[in-house]
């Protein structure tokens, strides 16, 4: 072991075990060493190595200004050692500053022009996303290496460069050097990936006769992606008025795989556009005849046909099959034993009649002769046929949901399914073909207790009805192995009663939700669970916290990935990607939550917060469930709803600048408490997007700020007017409208103000202290206004107010449950129960608090 | 009737439907971006005409050649129940084999818990034959705590005229006895 490996090995032992605040002591010892001997110079390798590892230890410690000033210590001695230098990126990398290592590269590249240290300054400029740089060095690179990888590293971060010029000639010009520098060596290209970049630029460029030439000539290159090389020749084709040789293609496509969609797709909409000129060439109709002729021979069936009829018949004023109903009915009977079937008929049956829908449904009721199998206790002998039983029974009711014809969505449909499906667990629980899956696997009927339960709450959403329908899941639940539909609108029911409990265990646990799911589905529990458990909350978003702290490091270094492996082609998918991940309105709201209910209002966050751009990723189409215009409901909800969530986002925001001590303007914020109406529907029950707090609640937060600011002013910086009486009273009564609510989250905000206070007389304990004793000097209003803030403080720890807190929100007791759902109810209530419990005791506890440091004052 | 088209970052935002299931993992994001990032002509998703995400493969090729050990390996394979029993898994596999064979690869491997029968079952009509089992490959799940084997499952390609590569072992092997993990 050399000297300096003796030095550092106890530092990393302790970094590698997780500990570095051992491994701060230990850098600071060698660092003192080296200082009393004063015989190692500041630039020598111990004393960077040692101030780069203090650097790395204060980063994990999460001390970030300390890190970065040991970061900088470094960085002014200039290294130029390759060992030092990585490590150092690491640093900035993982203090989500890469931009800071720009100029330490190149500095570095005056002493030190090896290609690594090249390679590490080009992937520095890649990491800030400095394009124009990034080019440079990558020309650098070629010139000085003449390493072909390096041509295209140039050539790609040139055409990223265009793809971020706002001016459309800085952008045409920067894809023609981008096309230049490959066009430097076009004998040379020899590989897909090269190809690729060069088409990619050619295709931004709108070359398509240079682009066109390329596909024919490197053809031969396309070894490795399947499709690829078809993408750019119908590209190619478009571009140059080509439809029949689209045409062609695409028909070749259906005919090797009649279940390709983009392929049908694609034929039907170039011979639509293009009839004339393709009609008397291709027949398409003749290729239906065709396929279905094949199918006949064929032991596997293609759904591609007979779904491309409808896309067919869509584009034309042609009828070739008969009516939409008559379609629709074929389809349906031909297709009744697979579960995709209402989702393939959703998109086809809006144009048609209430009545005519309802023909189809009973036709389908008529036709299900397989129901008999349940009175002769026989079940099919394998899984595939008994997934077909259950699909083809369920399929006129699903149709019922999907088409919204009410006369089959029936208190007596929901049992009778329900039942079906409890008798199909009962019989099949012991059979060799469900013993033999797995545990966590779902079972055949699971669907009956999905669709029963969607039923219920069709009819209404009422409390009631979600109770009915959580007991409906539950049963499903237990006679499954596990069946995430079930599942998640266990979830969102067990969340909209504010049972905030029973919806962590399901998401956490039962539903094992992490990583992206954090961003795309965090919105069916996160919004609510700081204002219903805030305990729970701050253990639950240790996962989406880490996970977005994360994001920009991982997607960056996946795009350095790509062009290490010369896969250009994914470079901006992943560079949108992490837009997306960076601008997430679920991160941006467990960012600013986390802060105002922390009670910390640290400032490091509130620039990201304060960026108006916002990524909705949230996935609303998690849930197997079938309604009228289901798409389009959805994309309205979302829309709607990401409105609702961004508004209340830049009103907590707002309270967090206020709380953070800047000047903020009261009545601005104050307008952002108004909330507009948001109207709860079956499909925001079902999605699980519960609306955000609504005014009163807000109002309670806005008014303890304006008081707070007239209390700082006069208490502290001894200036303003006195509160008045009138608004001390109107605060009084908002406070009692808000505990005396049904929202038991909206008593959050009551705790949450308590806290606001509790801060102010914690962080102003000086100021106070001289006023409570008195004295001379201190003017009399001053006093008054003490004994008026006293007098607040009190009214909202008093009695009244915990009263409030003590009672029940929700009065399961009131509500007609007339059927067997006394499980579910006592778990709602004791659920109810136990988060009134807590919150009360948050509110206990931080009164108290309150009243104590009062009373010391 | 499916889109079979290259996966993109952003079906992670919607692929919920498919990873809900437990059979499915899903994985911290360099997982996938790694993927994404190094074998994007391994990575397929299978769209709906409504734009659901009926499925997804991801996979990748490694080994020596030399060693005849240069395959593709199915890292993650995945339909969700509603497109189940429509032929889709087998589609996606095709796919898979095909990149493998323009990639001159000798096999295509997978692994497979050995209680999934309905997996085993349908990579068995796929043409997979069981070369090893590996002991205790499925560390201890949250549900039971056991740990569980897996099956290493191979199949030839045509560069593999004789089957050498799939000739089964005898005895079971360890985790850290495979070659290139």
């Amino acid at each position: 072991m050399s000297s300096a490996q003796r030095i550092f090995s106890p530092i990393y032992t302790h970094l590698d075990n997780d500990n570095p605040s051992r491994a701060l002591k230990e850098c600071e010892q060698v660092l003192k060493k080296i200082t009393k001997k004063g015989a190692i110079d500041k630039e020598g390798e111990v004393w960077l190595t040692t101030n780069v590892l203090k650097a790395i230890a204060f980063q994990r410690l999460n001390r970030v200004e300390e890190a970065l000033q040991a970061a900088a210590i470094v960085c002014e001695a200039q290294p130029s050692d390759e060992t030092i230098l990585q490590m150092l990126a690491n640093v900035y990398r993982d203090l989500d500053r890469p931009e800071m290592m720009c100029p330490v590269y190149e500095n570095a590249l005056k002493t030190n022009e090896s290609e690594e240290v090249y390679t590490h300054t080009f992937m520095a400029f890649l990491r800030s996303s400095d394009y124009g740089k990034l080019k440079q060095i990558g020309g650098k690179l070629f010139q000085k290496y003449q390493k072909y990888p390096y041509l295209y590293w140039t050539a790609m971060a040139g055409f990223l460069q265009a793809k971020g010029c706002s001016d459309e000639r800085m952008k045409k010009m920067n894809l023609e050097i981008a096309k230049r520098t490959i066009q430097k060596n076009l004998e040379g290209i020899e590989t897909e990936r090269q190809v690729k970049l060069y088409l990619m630029i050619l295709q931004e460029l709108e070359d398509w006769e240079t682009m066109s030439a390329a596909v024919e000539k490197y053809e031969k290159l396309f070894t490795e992606t399947l499709f690829c090389f078809d993408q750019f020749q119908m590209r190619a084709w478009e571009a140059t008025s080509q439809p029949k040789m689209i045409c062609r293609r695409a028909m070749e496509r259906v005919e090797a795989d009649p279940d390709d969609i983009g392929a049908w797709k694609l034929l039907i909409k170039t011979w639509f556009r293009n009839q004339k000129a393709v009609e008397d060439e291709l027949d398409i109709v003749g290729l239906f005849t065709k396929l279905m002729g094949t199918e006949k021979q064929n032991t596997f069936q293609f759904r591609g046909p007979d779904l491309a009829k409808f896309m067919f018949s869509e584009s034309s004023c042609y009828v070739y099959w008969g009516s939409c109903q008559q379609m629709i009915e074929d389809y349906c009977l031909k297709w009744k034993k697979k579960s995709s079937t209402v989702f393939d008929m959703e998109l086809y049956a809006e144009g048609l009649m209430t009545k005519e829908k309802a023909a189809i449904i009973e036709k389908l009721i008529e036709e299900d002769d397989e129901v008999p199998f349940l009175f002769a206790s026989k079940l099919p002998k394998t899984l595939k046929e008994l997934d077909a039983y259950c699909a083809a029974h369920l399929l006129p009711y699903q149709l019922a949901l999907s088409w919204g014809v009410d006369k089959y969505i029936t208190k007596n449909n929901s049992k009778m399914l329900e039942s079906m499906g409890s008798s199909l667990y009962e019989m099949g629980k012991e059979t060799p073909i469900i013993q033999e899956l797995m545990d966590t696997e779902g079972r055949p009927w699971d669907r009956h207790f999905l669709v029963a339960a969607l039923m219920v709450l069709r009819k209404d959403q009422s409390r009631s009805s979600i109770i009915r329908a959580l007991a409906i899941l539950d049963r499903g639940i237990k006679s499954t192995g596990t069946c995430p539909d079930l599942l998640l609108l266990s979830l969102n029911l067990y969340a909209r009663l504010d049972c905030i409990n029973e919806a962590i265990k399901l998401f956490r646990t039962h539903l094992d939700m992490k990583s992206i799911q954090n961003d795309s589905l965090g919105y069916v529990i996160f919004p609510h669970v700081f204002q219903l458990n805030p305990e729970a909350a701050s253990d639950l978003l240790d996962n989406p916290l880490t996970f977005f702290a994360n994001s920009k490091k991982d997607t960056t270094e996946a795009v350095i990935k790509c062009f290490r492996e010369g896969n250009f082609a994914q470079v901006e998918d992943i560079s949108k990607f992490r837009d997306a991940l960076k601008n997430s309105i679920m991160r941006k709201l467990l960012q600013v939550e986390n802060l105002v209910t922390s009670g910390y209002y640290g400032k490091k966050l509130l620039s990201e917060l304060s960026d108006s751009n916002a990524s909705d990723n949230r996935d609303f189409d998690a849930l197997n469930w079938w309604g009228p215009d289901r798409k389009s409901r959805i994309r309205e909800l979302k829309k709607r709803s990401f409105d609702d969530l961004e508004h209340y986002i830049r009103f907590r925001t707002g309270c967090l600048e206020f709380l953070q001590g800047s000047e903020k303007d009261l009545d601005e914020l104050e307008k952002l408490a108004v909330v507009k109406p948001f109207e709860d529907s079956e499909i925001s029950l079902i999605s699980g997007y519960h609306k955000m707090p609504s005014t009163l609640p807000r109002k309670v937060t806005i008014m303890t700020l304006k008081l707070l600011k007239y209390f700082r002013n006069r208490l502290v910086e001894k200036t303003g007017v006195r509160p008045e009486v009138a608004q001390l009273e109107k605060y009084r009564r908002c406070l009692r409208e808000c505990v005396a609510g049904d929202e038991l989250r909206s008593r959050w905000f009551i705790i949450e103000s308590v806290m606001f206070l509790l801060n102010f007389v914690k962080s102003n304990e000086q100021s106070l202290m001289e006023i409570k004793k008195g004295g001379k000097k201190i003017p009399k209003a001053t006093k008054e206004v003490f004994a008026q803030f006293v007098d607040l403080s009190d009214y909202l720890c008093c009695d009244q107010i915990r009263d409030g807190f003590m009672g029940d929100a929700v009065g399961l007791d009131s509500l007609s449950l007339d059927e067997d759902v006394s499980e579910i109810a006592s778990r709602v209530k004791n659920d109810q129960e136990e988060v009134r419990l807590t919150l009360n005791e948050m509110f206990t506890k931080y009164s108290s608090n309150l009243s104590r440091q009062l009373a010391k004052k | 009737m499916t889109e079979i088209r290259p996966f993109s970052c952003f079906d992670l935002f919607k692929f919920n439907k498919v990873n809900l299931d437990p059979l499915t993992e899903t994985y911290g994001l360099p997982f996938y971006l790694h993927y994404q990032a190094k074998w994007p002509e391994y990575y397929f998703t299978a769209e709906a005409p409504n734009g659901d995400i009926q499925g997804y493969i991801m996979g990748k090729s490694e080994g020596k050649d030399s060693m005849k050990q240069w395959h593709g390996h199915v890292t993650a394979l995945t339909v969700q129940p509603t497109y189940r029993r429509l032929g889709l898994a087998r589609k996606l596999m095709n796919l898979l084999e095909e990149v493998s064979e323009r990639k001159n690869t000798w096999f295509v491997d997978l692994f497979v818990r050995q209680t999934n029968t309905v997996a085993h079952e349908l990579y068995t009509k796929l043409g997979y034959t069981t070369y090893r089992r590996v002991l205790n490959y499925y560390g201890a799940s949250s549900k039971d705590g056991l740990e569980e084997d897996a099956y290493d499952m191979r199949k030839s390609m045509s560069k593999d005229v004789n089957k050498e590569t799939t000739e089964p072992l005898k005895r079971p092997v360890r985790p850290e006895e495979i070659e290139w993990h």
